[in-house]
């Protein structure tokens, strides 16, 4: 390269390391009333440019060596549809859409209660040595295992223990997660006849839609979603049009129990209802929802550049938060979850994405990069949680059981904290909205669609308040929907797959009672949590998003010590830093929380402690009849989230120890499973590689 | 190049063309995302690879079909 270029190259990134370390530094040091968001954009743009031309150059470069001179698994068993080579922006945009959920919607959102800052550094740090090296790594050496799940890696690289460890751990973050997902979809409806009819009316929708793409148009996928999207948009009219009908409004009025019981009820059909009619069209639907909401809030923040109002740190880092218990550390590195580091994302990176890739050094973009464009997105969930006064947002997010079920009560409550909030305020609020209460939605979506329909509304039309807040329920519920559906399917097909070895004949996917049976057990067990945290007073997102979070941190411990027995056996023990640190943080901070979980005196964290009071109340006979049936279930309930966060616990250590006994018994000479990877075959394909 | 002066020389329309194949681009990426394609990409595969085996490939109706069974088949959405 000639001197002037690279010296302006030099300069350049001089730049973006000074306005990166100004913006972070702003942010971090800022103590006024408000900061504008910009601040938040700029840190993160820089954070992420070092972050991916430097960071993820070096591991690209020194640690996985990428060969651009292999056929990947996609160029050796190319077969027109699984196996595919496939141009990366493509393969970006399927990978994205994948890996993309409510988690970073969500965590954010939750974690703002200490304050923007916990959150916002945790994102950036989390994302850039942590979520995306391990959707890299993970991506990388599956590419190189002709796209093997993380469990047959798992099995592959550790051994037997390891591979079952990694299946269990799947299966019931797949639960908890469903289960906290519907809550937060429940808390959106309850009582909400706007949103629940909405939300219905996507279930024919997608239904349409489906007999279009399959009878009518076969394989017209533009067309059919664009008519979906229509009337998607149509619905959300429709909605406010059904709100102001007082015969028909009673129909779509449910709390939040009966709520749960709907949902229970439809996951159960969506999952034994073929995928043509259902699941394929609408996540059609959600994920051109989901990619363009996204791109038009980034639009939106970057062109209105709102005002954050949340303070960097509030008086919660003490645990003592209206919306989940629990001090700074280590719960914000349990709540933000996806936006930071995401196991789930292992699952994705290994598997499906490998399959596609045309070249191996396209695993540095998809997989690091990709990962790089969800924290973004939780980023901006963070913006729009934090544009909201404190006031509203805390008396949107905190439930009923905390802060008391009156609005006087709440807003006296919320106000003795030092976020002056009034229930005229509130009133207005939710009339804006189109609601009749905003109060004690718990869950992050409604004071997500409350942030997001100001900052649209002022950009893209204002007076349209109340559309553009059911619009984002909408469009959280429609994924969330999905999510729900895809992984009911999924957790159904391990379970068929596990009872097929006893069972021969609930292992054969198309044997319909089989199919019932395995989907009735699967719903089931996430409709139990679901509905447990309907009745909870505490609101239910208190104890399972922790859960959820402890769960997700674990599953990305779990294949970030697969990537570093991977490293150790391929001789690259001196980078091994690279996984072996985000693994550390993660297994501390994720069994600190899990303790804290589960011994903490504290009522509202300690799940034993707890258990232990309801059962004094209950035997001193104090409480009401009404509520003793409640209490009985609550403590039971109480007593599963504790021994679910047990196995979460035991299954995370069983890696962690069977990669330190391999390691060991690598790096001593002993004899270890061998190194798993396909040997090099040189690629035939066109060498785009050498243009670059 | 032709940034420069275009009007002459018939530039402008060289560069009309490598506007509309720029367009071309973008709309077949998009294709592509949506799998839109899919069926092309099967079909031209099945040309490449099993033409000569005799028989005849699946109709677009059964193709998509079984890409979308195979396709919710694993995990393939994530939180």
């Amino acid at each position: 390269m000639d001197q002037p270029k690279s010296i302006v190259k030099l300069l350049m990134w001089i730049g973006v390391a000074v306005a990166g370390a100004t913006a972070v530094g702003g942010i971090a040091l800022h103590r006024g009333e408000t900061i504008n968001s910009v601040w938040f954009v700029t840190a993160a743009l820089c954070v992420y440019a070092l972050g991916y031309r430097f960071y993820s150059a070096f591991i690209a470069a020194k640690v996985l060596v990428l060969d651009a001179s292999r056929a990947t698994p996609a160029e050796r068993f190319d077969d027109g549809r699984d196996y595919m080579p496939t141009n990366k922006w493509v393969v970006f945009g399927h990978h994205f859409a994948a890996i993309a959920g409510p988690g970073p919607l969500v965590g954010p959102t939750l974690a703002a209660q200490f304050g923007y800052l916990p959150g916002t550094l945790w994102i950036l740090i989390g994302a850039v040595f942590g979520g995306c090296v391990q959707d890299f790594v993970t991506l990388f050496f599956s590419t190189r295992r002709n796209g093997r799940s993380l469990g047959q890696m798992a099995r592959d690289e550790l051994g037997p223990v390891g591979g079952v460890a990694a299946i269990i751990g799947v299966m019931l973050i797949m639960i908890i997660l469903i289960a906290v997902l519907g809550l937060v979809v429940v808390n959106a409806m309850k009582h909400s006849p706007w949103a629940t009819s909405t939300i219905a009316a996507t279930i024919p929708i997608a239904i349409l839609v489906g007999l279009y793409m399959r009878n009518l148009r076969p394989g017209r996928v533009l067309e059919g979603t664009l008519i979906g999207v229509t009337l998607l948009i149509l619905a959300v009219a429709g909605g406010g049009w059904l709100d102001h009908q007082e015969g028909l409004r009673s129909w779509f009025d449910f709390d939040a129990p009966q709520l749960a019981v709907l949902v229970i009820l439809y996951g159960f059909t969506a999952a034994v209802l073929p995928v043509w009619l259902l699941l394929a069209p609408r996540d059609y639907l959600s994920t051109f929802m989901k990619l363009g909401t996204m791109a038009l809030l980034a639009v939106a923040i970057v062109i209105l550049h709102p005002e954050v109002k949340m303070p960097a740190l509030t008086q919660f880092t003490d645990g003592t938060g209206p919306i989940f218990g629990g001090k700074l550390f280590p719960f914000v590195f349990i709540v933000i979850a996806c936006g930071a580091i995401s196991g789930f994302h292992s699952l994705i990176s290994s598997g499906t994405t490998p399959k596609l890739l045309s070249n191996e050094r396209d695993a540095r973009m998809i997989g690091y990069g990709g990962m790089m464009l969800e924290s973004f997105v939780a980023i901006m969930a963070m913006i729009a949680a934090c544009v909201l006064d404190p006031g509203v947002f805390f008396a949107i997010n905190s439930p009923a059981g905390v802060v008391g079920g009156a609005a006087a009560d709440a807003v006296a409550t919320i106000s003795s904290w030092g976020f002056p909030v009034t229930v005229d305020q509130m009133n207005q609020l939710a009339h804006a909205m189109g609601e009749a209460t905003l109060f004690a939605r718990t869950g992050g979506a409604p004071s997500l669609a409350v942030g997001m329909a100001s900052i649209f509304s002022t950009a893209f039309g204002a007076g349209l308040l109340a559309m553009w807040y059911h619009f984002a329920i909408m469009f959280e519920a429609l994924f969330i929907l999905t999510t729900l559906d895809a992984g009911t399917r999924v957790a159904r097909f391990m379970l068929q797959d596990m009872l097929g070895n006893i069972f021969p004949s609930l292992g054969r996917t198309s044997w319909y009672p089989g199919v019932i049976a395995t989907s009735a057990v699967v719903v089931a067990a996430w409709g139990y949590f679901l509905y447990m945290g309907t009745i909870d007073p505490l609101g239910g997102i208190n104890s399972l998003w922790p859960l959820f979070g402890i769960s997700n941190q674990m599953l990305a411990a779990i294949a970030l010590c697969v990537a570093t027995t991977i490293l150790v056996k391929s001789g690259k023990a001196r980078y091994v830093w690279v996984t072996a640190l985000p693994l550390s943080w993660l297994v501390i901070m994720t069994s600190w929380a899990a303790l804290e979980k589960l011994f903490s005196p504290e009522l509202r964290v300690g799940f034993i402690a707890k258990a232990n009071a309801l059962s004094t109340q209950l035997a001193s006979g104090a409480l009401p009849p009404e509520k003793v049936a409640v209490t009985q279930q609550l403590i039971f309930n109480i007593r599963v989230d504790a021994v679910l966060t047990i196995v979460f616990l035991v299954t995370t250590w069983v890696l962690v120890l069977d990669t330190l006994r391999i390691s060991y018994r690598v790096l001593s000479g002993r004899k270890h499973p061998p190194l798993s990877e396909e040997p090099h075959v040189p690629t035939r394909l066109a060498q785009e590689w050498m243009r670059d | 190049m032709c940034r420069r002066d275009w009007l002459r020389n018939g530039c402008g329309i060289e560069l009309m063309t490598r506007r509309s194949s720029i367009l071309k681009n973008i709309w077949q990426g998009i294709r592509s995302l949506t799998g839109e394609d899919a069926y092309e990409r099967y079909l031209a595969h099945w040309r490449e690879k099993h033409g000569d085996e005799g028989g005849v490939p699946l109709d677009r109706k059964a193709f998509f079909k079984q890409q979308q069974e195979r396709k919710w088949n694993g995990i393939k959405r994530c939180c």
